[in-house]
């Protein structure tokens, strides 16, 4: 390790100062405290001590922690980038990076590695990296299947391990079949990788988003393969109609559906069961299990690290405008108060919703004796009493850049302060509070 | 030689007959046999005989042994006793469900009772960190009970049937009564509660009010456990409760203990909750109780619609018992799996909801085997069945993540669901006599002739509470005060159709540990003759023929998919110095029904003298068999 972290720092090659460059147009310099090279691919050692180097350099924003080990023994990997000012990471609608997870993403883990790095040493000078890292938590997992990778990267004398016949992107549980000659394993999760990313996706459920890589989308065998309309098509749609609106090559990020969506993969997996949202960043017409040449991987990086960006920036994001107080008698008041979701796409998608896969908006009120309360649904006007649940009020969903008015009556002292905390797991959380006077 | 799965329709009859006999030839004393109705005396020389080509003894060698052509196989080696005499067999009468520690302890007095032939395994996901019981037995042999192909029995997987864990006991005492006389080389693993804490609960062990060690939010509120049932009306039972609303799908039906689905113009309507408060607040009743996910219905096929049911959980095998046997099954050749529990009172195959790719489940060519074990049943239980139903058919209700499902087409295994308990399993094979109080012909008025009908399966338990228990084990709807208004209580007792009255436990049983017997005499045995082993100087012939001498295939299509070919391979290790000059070395044979053979396999090869030639045949289910040749 110690010999790959020397050959990491001293490969400071004059290609990846140019290249990360290039990719921050903004005058000022960028803030990097890690020299990485994009010009070649990671060995897992080389890619941990990439991982530790930028953890160790940006405090503020890196974290790094292994979800488990691969079959071969291998770490896996997670890397938590946000700007630790403020909510803490679990608070914050979080998107997953997930990187080399079968033999259509074998440069995965560069691709979330540059992104890990673009975006760290861009925060202070990109307005909006530093709004999408102070809004979010992104979790970067670059290497899912480490003994894959092992076996295409490193000599076989160095990973002795015959390669096994379950496919890691074959193993998740939506749409999983024990009749594919084994390559979804005896049963759903029965990896290691695959059961540590579940359970990791399980104990944050604050993610709304995984992004995922792919070199091939073999277009006839996607329509084939297509299992009828994606759920939450339409939220879908508006990311990627922002995508149309704002990237240089919009036709590369793409919606989790059809061959995406096939039986055991991660995204049949995030959009079917957990009712996330799912996008891939794809280059098209390449051979599975071949790695893209390794002069195309800077090129490649910058347009995954673009995607990244605008997928973070479509995140939802719970906010509470500014509160109207009313006094009704001496110790009464009305609060009029808007909840809004200033991100793209909805608090939770339909799918959801209506399985109840994550939790609505929650409105607690402290500071006040609540007396009762009213909301009017997104795009309505008429307020309707609302009845309050464990001491809280649940809002409806909210669609991206929608509000929801709010109406409480609250019994209180003068100059007394009401506090408004609104949160939802996949849309992060705000608060908010009112002078009653 | 027939083509693969061709020609079925020759074996089945002499087939069922085999299976029939073997189950009372081979296990039951002699004065205990219990000769079936349609079965007689040439079952029994059936069962004296074995199957064409078959060895007179034991089956196959097992693999490391060596067999010359075409002598038969070496009897079975049985262990010298062990010089103090073992604790006798511990009695399961008088009947009783007994409670987790106990089931731990007769397992392991089982074990105790006969060293020779059985002891415990230890599972994980058990409650409160201990093991799942479990007994591991079978014939004495050479070859280790772990290596065998082997019959998994699992007792109230469903955590509610109590009869299911105690005819798993059943089955287990039974078939060790006399251990020499179990199929050789088939190893049994019984599990008789195959989920420990819903059990626990069902016995009345672990109050409903309990704590669960795995809490579940079944309502998706973000909290777990939160608003489970209560005793409203102090009786001392928690049973169902009926909440009435305009926009409810119940009303009472002409059996007025019984519910309906309300048509047009039918009333009063209801919505039909267990017994309770809304702890929660939330405008529903006690539907987020202790626990939640059922490791029956925790297994990672069908689960399209799992999300309608919180007992399939948010990812499949997220239970540790279900997770458990899962690893079990497949550390194993299971061969065969038998879910002990419901209460359709009959057995059900797979198809607790549609197979990958929307397959119907059993496959088509699984079917005809299917269709025999349920005879087989029905035949040894003497009980009525009207042909084979699938889970969903059995359950009357889709069985999205059914356990039955996965250990088919998941393990491959021929998985099979016995209700011990159902509403005509005490009228055995007869027709109830008389009608339900309430029925059609019994004092009727006109509101109630007015009423619609329950379910065939609500009245069928009506005639049975009626004809059998005098109409005792229902508790009449009754209004109690619930949040300032009135709702009925009233249901079913314990111990009425969930599972039998103590005095009714031998009946449910009955037939259930021979059924057990035949599933494991009928598993796939190899056997591999070799037909010619000569030498013409340094060029040698071989012919062998691979036969399978049980009555189920080698393999299940259901454990590798539609179209599948089987497993059943030979292979010849060609001898260091020898070339193979004509035939492949690994020749895939497909997949044996019971009593086939196939083709002959030739080879010709260049081999020096005193060259040993060792054959090897395995499938999916069957005990490997290997032989040597020195031509």
């Amino acid at each position: 390790v110690k010999r790959a972290a020397l050959a990491l720092a001293l490969a400071v090659l004059a290609g990846s100062a140019q290249s990360a460059q290039q990719a921050s147009p903004q005058t000022a310099p960028p803030d990097r405290r890690v020299d990485l090279d994009f010009l070649r691919y990671y060995t897992a050692e080389q890619l941990q001590v990439a991982l530790q180097s930028l953890a160790t350099a940006y405090p503020e924003l890196v974290s790094l922690e292994s979800i488990g080990t691969s079959r071969g023994g291998r770490e896996l990997w997670v890397a938590t980038l946000t700007s630790r000012e403020g909510r803490e990471p679990a608070r914050k609608s979080a998107m997953l990076i997930a990187g080399s997870l079968s033999e259509r993403d074998p440069h995965g883990a560069e691709m979330a590695l540059f992104t890990l790095f673009e975006l760290a040493q861009n925060h202070a000078r990109d307005p909006q990296v530093a709004e999408a890292l102070g809004a979010c938590t992104l979790y970067f997992a670059p290497s899912l299947d480490p003994d894959a990778r092992a076996r295409l990267l490193e000599p076989p004398a160095s990973s002795p391990e015959p390669a096994r016949s379950v496919a890691i992107d074959r193993n998740f549980p939506a749409g999983w079949s024990p009749w594919d000659n084994g390559i979804g394993g005896a049963y759903p999760l029965s990896e290691p990788e695959s059961r540590a990313l579940s359970d990791f996706l399980t104990a944050h459920q604050n993610v709304a988003l995984v992004q995922t890589y792919s070199i091939s989308m073999n277009e006839a065998k996607a329509a084939e393969a297509s299992v009828g309309p994606a759920p939450d098509q339409a939220l879908h749609d508006s990311v990627l109609e922002r995508a149309a609106a704002e990237l240089e090559e919009p036709a590369f990020l793409r919606s989790a559906s059809g061959d995406a969506l096939r039986g055991g993969s991660l995204l049949a997996h995030v959009v079917l069961e957990r009712g996330a949202l799912g996008f891939l960043s794809v280059v098209p017409g390449r051979v599975e299990g071949r790695l893209p040449q390794v002069q195309e991987l800077f090129a490649l990086a910058r347009r995954a690290s673009s995607h990244t960006l605008l997928l973070a920036r479509s995140l939802p994001r719970l906010a509470i405008g500014e509160a109207s107080v009313t006094r009704l008698r001496s110790e009464l008041w009305q609060v009029d108060v808007e909840v809004q979701n200033r991100g793209l796409v909805a608090t939770a998608g339909a799918l959801a919703q209506a399985r109840h896969l994550t939790l609505g908006p929650r409105l607690e009120i402290s500071g006040a004796q609540v007396v009762a309360t009213a909301l009017a649904e997104p795009g309505s006007a008429e307020l309707r009493p609302a009845a309050r649940v464990s001491g809280a009020l649940p809002l409806p969903e909210i669609p991206g850049g929608e509000r929801v008015r709010v109406r409480l009556v609250v019994s209180a002292p003068a100059e007394s302060q009401l506090t408004l905390v609104v949160s939802a797991p996949r849309a992060g959380a705000a608060s908010g509070t009112a002078h009653l006077r | 030689v027939k083509p693969l799965g061709g020609a079925l329709g020759a074996l089945w009859t002499p087939d069922r007959k085999a299976w029939l006999a073997a189950a009372l030839a081979v296990a039951l004393p002699a004065g205990a046999r219990q000769e079936p109705a349609e079965t007689p005396a040439e079952a029994q020389q059936a069962a004296q005989e074995p199957p064409q080509g078959g060895t007179p003894q034991g089956g196959p060698p097992p693999v490391g042994q060596t067999q010359d052509p075409p002598a038969p196989a070496e009897p079975a080696v049985v262990e010298t006793p062990p010089a103090d005499p073992p604790p006798a067999l511990p009695e399961l009468e008088p009947p009783s469900y007994h409670g987790l520690d106990q089931v731990a302890d007769l397992v392991a007095r089982f074990a105790r009772a006969v060293p020779q032939a059985a002891h415990v395994l230890e599972l994980a996901g058990g409650v409160g960190g201990r093991p799942l019981p479990a007994l591991e037995f079978g014939r004495p042999g050479p070859v280790p009970l772990a290596e065998r192909p082997t019959v998994l029995l699992v007792g109230g997987l469903d955590g509610e049937s109590l009869c299911g864990a105690e005819a798993v006991l059943a089955c287990a005492r039974k078939l060790l009564e006399a251990p020499d006389r179990l199929p050789s080389d088939v190893a049994f693993v019984a599990v008789p509660w195959g989920a420990p804490e819903e059990l626990a609960r069902a016995l009345g062990a672990a109050p409903a009010s309990n704590p669960s060690e795995r809490p579940y939010d079944e309502d998706g509120d973000g909290a777990s456990d939160e608003d489970p049932p209560d005793d409203l009306d102090g009786d001392g039972l928690v049973l169902c409760m009926l909440l009435e609303d305009s926009a409810g799908p119940w009303t009472f039906s002409r059996d007025e203990r019984l519910l309906a689905r309300a048509g047009p113009g039918d009333g009063p309507r209801f919505w039909l909750v267990p017994e309770g408060r809304d702890d929660d607040g939330d405008g529903r009743f006690n539907e987020d109780g202790p626990g939640g996910v059922v490791p029956d219905r925790n297994f990672p096929l069908g689960r399209e619609a799992a999300w309608r049911d919180a007992r399939c959980g948010s990812l499949p095998l997220c239970h540790p018992a279900a997770r458990a046997l899962a690893d079990l099954a497949l550390a194993r050749r299971t061969a065969a799996v038998l879910l002990l529990e419901g209460n359709h009172g009959g057995l059900a195959a797979p198809g607790g909801a549609p197979g990958p790719g929307g397959i119907a489940l059993p496959l088509e060519g699984d079917r005809r085997l299917y269709e025999r074990a349920t005879e087989t049943f029905l035949a040894l239980t003497q009980r009525r069945q009207n042909g084979m139903h699938t889970l969903s058919q059995a359950r009357g209700r889709d069985m999205s993540g059914a356990a039955l499902d996965w250990f088919y087409a998941g393990a491959g295994a021929l998985a099979l669901e016995i209700a011990p308990w159902g509403p005509t399993v005490e009228g055995g094979a007869e027709v109830i006599a008389r009608d339900a109080r309430y029925q059609d012909g019994g004092p009727l008025d006109r509101e109630l002739r007015a009423r619609p009908l329950a379910s065939d399966l609500d009245r069928a338990w009506a005639l049975w509470l009626d004809n059998t228990r005098g109409g005792l084990g229902f508790v009449d709807w009754h209004p109690v005060e619930i949040g300032g208004s009135q709702a009925l209580v009233g249901g079913w007792e314990a111990r009425t159709i969930q599972d039998p009255p103590l005095e009714s436990l031998p009946r449910a049983l009955a037939g259930i540990p021979e059924f057990a017997l035949a599933v494991g005499s009928a598993l796939p045995r190899l056997e591999l003759r070799i037909l010619e082993a000569s030498r013409d100087g340094e060029v040698v012939h071989l012919r062998a023929r691979v036969r399978n001498q049980g009555l189920m295939p080698t393999g299940l299509w259901g454990g590798r998919g539609p179209g599948s070919a089987g497993e059943l391979s030979l292979e010849l290790a060609v001898p260091p110095g020898a070339k193979l000059l004509a035939g492949e070395a690994r020749v895939a044979l497909g997949r044996l029904d019971g009593g086939e053979a196939s083709a002959e396999i030739g080879w010709i090869l260049l081999a020096p003298e005193d060259s040993t030639f060792r054959l090897r045949a395995q499938s999916e289910l069957a005990l490997p068999v290997e032989v040597e040749a020195r031509p």
